[in-house]
């Protein structure tokens, strides 16, 4: 248990680190992905995720809002503002957006990965396959 | 139904992600019921909610939901005024009460089996340990008889303190050591006195160590000294104000204490009433004093006493007691005991 946990001294000074995505929990990188390339509601970010894992990871509701209000406390991802005429189904179905914080975060995460890569290559780790 | 479980379920959650997320999570759950038919794959969907739950509850407590609560506006009111940002600006989160709970309960009982140890491993509660040992008690104890003698010992130590008994042991020969820093006021430590000269009294030698004893009330030196007759004697006293503190009282419990040889160390740093204690025991042959001369230096009783008595001199004064045995303080410990041991083997 860290005892950096607590005393959450985040709400001090927003130019924390940022705490509680470090290391980043793999849900909330494949959130930050599953909105690289288009703004998604909940459900819809669920469906990606598990689209770009193969159907590994089904994010649970609990599991994808709390990382979603994580990503929400640092500033990663944003909430976009219902449409004037949008209907109170839709106004349920809140739909997040990437921030350049979030995009920077998901380019150091995948950056993080890809070296491990490069040494898992080195170290012949995949034995012939191609990667 | 199953969005009426859910529901439920989602209570566990804190209030501030049902208060944000609610509506979202069942809506979320609305469209995979919608989509997710058959048995098999309702099925995967709870296991999925179960494993979710075991996941998300932990992480949905260590969120903030602080998001409103940002400097700017804060500042923005507080603007040209030194002052602390308050820390209360956010709720207690029931994750940090349970952690603190479980610190505080981990760092008390820690404690608790810290201070337990340091007791049992004092010096002076060997003495208490023996004590105890002689009643059978030491074989098998059983945990409530721990508990008990370990309160009576720390009760026990934490009186003896107070009066002044800075260490109370049992030497090698059983041989019985006492330091003293002080003799204390007899009306609040007047039974831990006569407790210890009641236990002394089964040793079969005794040192008094006053090497660093400054003194003390008249009354205690007097009845400390009473415990080694076993009759009233005769108490020089300069300084007394009725004929009652000339004469020694011996213990009303009785002891053996009486013919046992008995030592008294002493050091230039013995001052007053422990001079006073060495100089009469050592006049009536009853104590051999073992160390340097004491300081003899001028002490009159505590108090508005002083004044009135100041000129009443005690013989001591000036030139201290003069020891029997001449030897450097530091010493005079392991010469007591040897001299202790020969007078033990002579009876």
């Amino acid at each position: 248990m860290q005892l950096q946990s607590l005393i959450d001294i985040s709400i001090i000074d927003g130019a924390m680190p940022k705490r509680k995505l470090n290391p980043l929990p793999s849900a909330a990188f494949q959130i930050l992905l599953s909105l690289a390339d288009s703004d998604l509601h909940g459900y819809a970010i669920m469906r990606q995720v598990e689209e770009q894992t193969n159907g590994r990871m089904r994010l649970g509701p609990g599991t994808l809002y709390s990382s979603i209000q994580a990503l929400l406390e640092e500033g990663c991802i944003e909430e976009l503002e219902p449409g004037a005429d949008a209907s109170a189904e839709e106004e349920r179905r809140r739909v997040y957006r990437l921030t350049t914080a979030g995009r920077k975060l998901a380019r150091a995460e995948a950056g993080r990965l890809a070296d491990l890569l490069r040494v898992a290559r080195v170290k012949k780790v995949f034995k012939g396959d191609y990667v | 139904m199953s969005e009426w479980i859910y529901s439920f379920l989602l209570r566990l959650y804190p209030a501030q992600f049902r208060e944000r997320f609610e509506g979202e999570a069942l809506q979320l759950l609305r469209d995979r019921l919608g989509e997710e038919r058959g048995a098999l794959r309702r099925l995967r969907l709870w296991m999925d909610l179960f494993a979710d739950m075991a996941l998300g509850l932990p992480q949905a407590y260590r969120n903030s939901y602080a998001l409103e609560a940002t400097a700017p506006g804060w500042a923005a009111a507080h603007a040209g005024f030194p002052a602390f940002r308050m820390l209360e600006q956010e709720p207690l989160r029931p994750s940090s009460v349970a952690l603190g709970s479980m610190v505080a309960t981990g760092t008390l009982a820690l404690f608790v089996f810290v201070m337990g140890h340091v007791a049992a491993y004092h010096p002076s509660s060997n003495f208490l340990e023996r004590l105890n040992a002689a009643a059978g008690s030491e074989r098998n104890p059983d945990a409530q008889a721990v508990a008990e003698r370990l309160e009576r010992q720390l009760g026990a130590l934490s009186r003896q303190q107070e009066c002044s008994f800075e260490k109370l042991e049992l030497h090698p020969g059983n041989i019985g050591y006492v330091k003293l820093r002080w003799f204390a006021n007899p009306a609040l430590c007047g039974d831990v006195a006569e407790a210890v000269m009641s236990r002394l009294g089964q040793t079969d030698a005794v040192i008094f160590d006053l090497r660093d004893t400054r003194g003390g009330y008249p009354e205690m030196v007097r009845m400390m000294a009473g415990a080694l007759f076993d009759h009233p004697v005769e108490w020089y006293n300069p300084r007394a104000t009725s004929p009652a503190e000339l004469k020694t009282v011996p213990l009303t419990s009785g002891n053996g204490l009486a013919s046992k040889p008995v030592f008294i160390l002493t050091s230039s740093n013995t001052f007053s009433g422990a001079e006073h204690f060495a100089y009469n025991l050592k006049t009536m042959k009853r104590a051999t004093i073992v160390g340097e001369t004491t300081s003899g230096a001028s002490h009159g009783p505590p108090g508005a006493q002083a004044a009135r008595q100041a000129d009443v001199k005690p013989v001591w004064e000036g030139t201290g007691v003069q020891p029997d045995v001449h030897v450097d303080a530091d010493h005079a410990l392991a010469v007591a005991e040897k001299l202790a041991l020969d007078a033990i083997q002579k009876k």
